[in-house]
């Protein structure tokens, strides 16, 4: 019975947080453009800042296997 | 590994409700767009080479730390304070509250959009964002990370650094005080 009751109270949550979470996807698809051209903006650092990093890694790995042994 | 396109698109699907989430957090665009800004250069730099399933727990971590550090720079004794307070336990049980009551039903399918009803829905998003903003910062934690970033309860709890446990009772809290502010504004769903 009261496991009944926990299931539906939990069902009841799940759908009135889809409900509100729907709500909220609808402003957040609707932002400011350049608030929306900053987060890009962000992203895109971001991703470049990995491939830096990346590339300057490889360079370092590639310089010690070039190391000429003692 | 996550490839670069797997992370740039992760981070693609994130970023609007990243930056909306740190936005209800410290209540300033500028701040927010800094501390999604910062969550993103982290997780790219630090942890861009794990694999893609668990860039979504790391990001949510990331920008919950990023929010704290936040916090912790601001200078004014208030401004630490009044947001720090949040997340303190708290007590309130919600009382006799039944969420079955307060829930309306199931969706009775999509209606018009004509502007009075556009108008309505703008209305209803700025409520429930202002209730959001008004959640203990834990709950509105919980609730975003489950509900709206639909990670499941173990993802959750290994985000925020708490119990699932804890996470169960954070949304459970949020649920009830946000179906219970809504219902007192005459809002249904």
């Amino acid at each position: 019975m009261n496991t009944t009751h926990s299931s539906a109270t939990d069902l009841a949550a799940k759908h009135f947080a889809r409900r509100i979470t729907a709500r909220l996807n609808e402003g957040a698809a609707n932002l400011p453009y350049d608030i929306s051209e900053r987060l890009r903006a962000s992203r895109e650092q971001a991703i470049a800042q990995r491939k830096k990093n990346r590339r300057s890694a490889h360079h370092s790995r590639s310089h010690g296997q070039h190391t000429p042994q003692p | 590994m996550a490839t670069e396109q797997e992370l740039s698109d992760f981070l693609k699907s994130v970023e609007k409700r990243a930056f909306k989430r740190s936005l209800y957090h410290v209540r300033n665009e500028e701040s927010a767009l800094d501390i999604v800004q910062d969550s993103m250069m982290k997780l790219s730099t630090h942890y861009g080479d794990k694999p893609a399933n668990e860039l979504p727990m790391l990001f949510h971590r990331i920008l919950s730390n990023c929010a704290l550090d936040w916090f912790r720079r601001q200078k004014t004794h208030n401004a630490l304070f009044s947001h720090m307070s949040d997340f303190e336990k708290s007590g309130d049980e919600g009382g006799e509250f039944d969420l079955l009551e307060a829930w309306s039903g199931p969706d009775d399918g999509e209606r018009a959009h004509s502007a009075e009803d556009l108008a309505r829905r703008a209305q209803t998003l700025q409520s429930i964002e202002i209730e959001i903003q008004q959640l203990p910062a834990r709950q509105r934690e919980a609730f975003l990370m489950r509900y709206w970033e639909e990670m499941d309860v173990a993802e959750t709890a290994a985000a925020m650094g708490c119990s699932e446990g804890s996470v169960k009772t954070h949304c459970f809290r949020a649920v009830q005080a946000l179906s219970k502010a809504l219902k007192a504004k005459g809002i249904s769903l």
